[in-house]
């Protein structure tokens, strides 16, 4: 079974529509694009990562994972420490930079206190970079990722400061809950929903995937 | 010609090798080499053997993953990290004899600090570029199921490189005329077996070493 969940994955998967192109990393994003693919938005596109420079520009949304993502959805899958004399390393940058850059990105991740930091040890694939002005005045079309969606709920930066809040709860989540497995003062929205629980389709394209 | 004896002439001391989808028989006959700087987009199972036997002194890459590789990097294994589609554009730049290759990318990330790559502006437009140094690999050895199904990605690296090897899984078809061609060999002696049982494993290569 999946790190995020039956709620996590189609939290995710729910964010997709039908007919889009989606760039997935292996794992739990592909599986989500692919319940997605089985339910709601038939005829979606999962591209593979091969011709990376050709395809990206096809795609319309991607969906990526990481080892750390910080307040301002930065993502690290480099190290955590001093570059040159890390004390964990991870597995590098692949397609991931070019994903947060060029398109609007679902991140799935559990969510640990361990992996949601204030602020990354080494931005490999930048999302809100430091603010709100950040990644138009470097050139970044959009705001990198659109939603993070974990075990516990969904976080979607506020426009007016670039981070990231609370905005879905899965069923049976707390805020607390959430906040104690978040490192920095998570707020949350105003209009803060609860995820609705898998319906029929849903469970069936998941108990089928699973066997 | 059997696949070893091939690959053991392609592939001499020093060398710099671009290393994409190769199957591990082809690191088995590499594995006393020394000093090879292997560039590879993802070095896979294969990659991490040639690393964990001893044989890279430097890796370019753009997926630092596979045991092997991560514990060369904490005893001096050097390290030069590109995005895949930096990769991309530095075997673009190879294969098409130019310099370097541009891309938008490295913007807003830290890898830009310390990795090889520059910003370049468009002479035509202004806008901001990256520019990565051009792959230009002594050899290329790529993986294909056949010699005329050779992915597009894999079409760079072979032209890019001085001399080129695909290894097919099946006979038919014909490669880049440039590109020697050799049939991967089936595992007869049980080796993938081998390479998941770290302690019989070293054992193996010590004596295959010897």
């Amino acid at each position: 079974m999946s790190a995020l969940g039956s709620a996590g994955l189609v939290a995710a998967a729910r964010l997709l529509q039908a007919g889009q192109v989606c760039v997935g990393e292996p794992g739990d994003p592909t599986a989500a694009a692919r319940l997605a693919a089985a339910t709601h938005a038939p005829g979606l596109i999962v591209l593979d990562g091969s011709l990376p420079r050709y395809s990206l520009r096809r795609a319309q949304v991607g969906l990526v994972t990481a080892a750390q993502i910080d307040a301002f959805g930065n993502l690290n899958t480099t190290v955590l420490g001093d570059y040159d004399e890390p004390t964990a390393r991870f597995a590098g940058p692949g397609l991931l930079p070019d994903v947060t850059a060029a398109l609007p990105t679902i991140v799935l991740l559990p969510h640990r206190l361990a992996a949601f930091v204030e602020r990354v040890d080494f931005v490999t694939a930048p999302g809100g970079l430091s603010g709100p002005l950040d990644r138009a005045l470097v050139g970044l079309p959009g705001t990198g990722p659109i939603a993070v969606v974990t075990d516990l709920g969904v976080l979607r930066p506020d426009p007016a400061t670039a981070e990231l809040v609370l905005t879905d709860l899965h069923p049976g989540v707390t805020v607390e809950q959430v906040r104690a497995e978040t490192g920095w003062p998570l707020e949350v929205s105003a209009d803060l929903v609860e995820t609705a629980p898998p319906s029929e389709a849903e469970q069936a394209a998941l108990t089928s995937s699973a066997a | 010609m059997a696949l070893a004896e091939v690959v053991d002439a392609l592939v001499p001391d020093g060398s710099t090798v671009a290393w994409e989808g190769v199957p591990v028989a082809v690191a088995r006959a590499l594995l006393r080499r020394r000093g090879l700087t292997l560039v590879s987009t993802a070095p896979g199972v294969s990659g991490d053997l040639l690393v964990g036997a001893g044989c890279v002194d430097r890796l370019v890459t753009s997926a630092v993953a596979g045991p092997r590789i991560q514990a060369a990097l904490r005893s001096g294994l050097a390290l030069e990290e590109h995005t895949a589609t930096g990769m991309a554009a530095a075997y673009d730049a190879g294969a098409a004899g130019l310099p370097c290759g541009l891309l938008r990318g490295y913007t807003g990330t830290d890898l830009a600090a310390v990795t090889r790559v520059a910003t370049v502006r468009c002479p035509f437009t202004g806008e901001q570029l990256a520019a990565v140094p051009a792959l230009t690999p002594d050899v290329a050895i790529v993986h294909a199921p056949r010699a005329d199904r050779i992915s597009p990605d894999r079409l760079p690296p072979l032209y890019a490189a001085r001399r080129a090897l695909v290894v097919v899984d099946e006979d038919g078809g014909e490669a880049p005329w440039f590109a020697e061609v050799v049939r991967a060999e089936p595992d007869e002696d049980g080796w993938a077996e081998l390479l998941a049982d770290r302690a019989r494993f070293t054992a193996w290569l010590a004596q295959a070493r010897a």
